[in-house]
């Protein structure tokens, strides 16, 4: 049965990404397990006091989850790119927090429409070749493989600081 | 249940303790300039007080987004020495409020805005912050010093 579904494909998600010193397509993969949701346009309580990268806070489902905007995490030193987005996608992170223990959840801004597709097995094997990343990718302290999959460049990140807040003083430091 | 002062910052809600609440102020440059020294805004007040101008939209600004700002007004705080004047949207409202119910704001925000914000309300899908007005004051640029009148905490709230 598993095998069956392995051939059949594992559903991902690739989200566009603008990073700075990459001049190809660079998107970010998210596993099926990781998407919870994706959410159409709506707002977004702004925090004051927030890094670029967390455009605010969102109520999902009686939780409060962070809104992150990846371009301007992955970008260090812009000065915010924009607020605007199509679609915000609901992940979970794998991080707990530090203090209740309990499963992280974030919100990842989409300024355009994030792209789903199957992928094998087999592909997962054969079509996806590491490569370096970009500076800017490299120095994020976040990435966990880079690759090359057809003509896009696929990040894969672990936003687990991100959403434990362990994040945000290293970037505060980084900034200052 | 506690009596808070709830005010509208673009599309986003704050609320303070109605306690600290001086009164309320059309922010209108025309005839009340405000006075800026030593790098802080001034909003002078009848009987020779000033507060100092604390802006939540501009803090909130600094990470790109632009909010909607029409017709204006100044929410006047007391806190400790200080008079401080939040700018605002609307002229705001008073609302009863479980504050023990309040959450804090998820992880991954940072020590600056948890401290600014050390709670939020969630009202259906509203979401009230609440504002630390000690934090606001050094958010706008450390202390203030205003050397004069010391609000009337007991004073009802009134507009100038």
């Amino acid at each position: 049965m598993a095998h069956e579904r392995q051939q059949a494909g594992i559903r991902t998600f690739f989200l566009p990404l603008t990073i700075n010193g990459s001049t190809g397509n660079v998107v970010c993969l998210f596993s099926q397990s990781q998407v919870v949701e994706i959410l159409g346009a709506r707002p977004v309580q702004q925090i004051p006091g927030s890094p670029v990268y967390l455009k605010g806070m969102l109520l999902y489902h009686d939780s409060l989850l962070p809104v992150i905007n990846l371009d301007d995490l992955c970008n260090r030193g812009g000065n915010g790119r924009s607020d605007r987005y199509r679609q915000l996608m609901v992940i979970r992170t794998g991080a707990v927090d530090p203090v209740t223990g309990e499963p992280l959840k974030a919100v990842v801004t989409a300024g355009v429409r994030v792209r789903i597709a199957k992928i094998t097995g087999q592909e997962l094997a054969t079509a996806f070749v590491a490569q370096e990343p970009p500076p800017s990718l490299r120095n994020s302290g976040l990435l966990r493989g880079f690759f090359q999959r057809q003509g896009d460049s696929v990040a894969v990140l672990d936003l687990g600081p991100v959403v434990q807040g362990t994040f945000s003083d290293h970037w505060g430091e980084a900034n200052n | 249940m506690k009596p808070l002062f709830l005010a509208q910052i673009g599309r986003q809600l704050f609320a303070v303790d109605k306690e600290n609440v001086v009164g309320v102020g059309v922010r209108n440059d025309d005839t009340i300039k405000p006075v800026v020294e030593n790098g802080r805004a001034y909003l002078p007040l009848p009987h020779g007080n000033r507060a100092v101008i604390c802006d939540l939209q501009t803090l909130m600004t600094r990470n790109g987004g632009l909010l909607p700002s029409k017709r204006g007004y100044y929410l006047i705080v007391a806190h400790e020495e200080n008079l401080m004047a939040l700018t605002m949207s609307g002229k705001g409202r008073i609302i009863m409020a479980d504050v023990a119910a309040a959450r804090p704001l998820p992880p991954a925000f940072a020590r600056k805005s948890r401290v600014l914000i050390p709670g939020v309300l969630v009202n259906c899908t509203d979401l009230i912050l609440l504002v630390d007005l000690q934090a606001l004051l050094g958010a706008t640029d450390g202390e203030a010093s205003l050397g004069v009148a010391r609000a009337d905490n007991e004073r009802p709230a009134r507009e100038y």
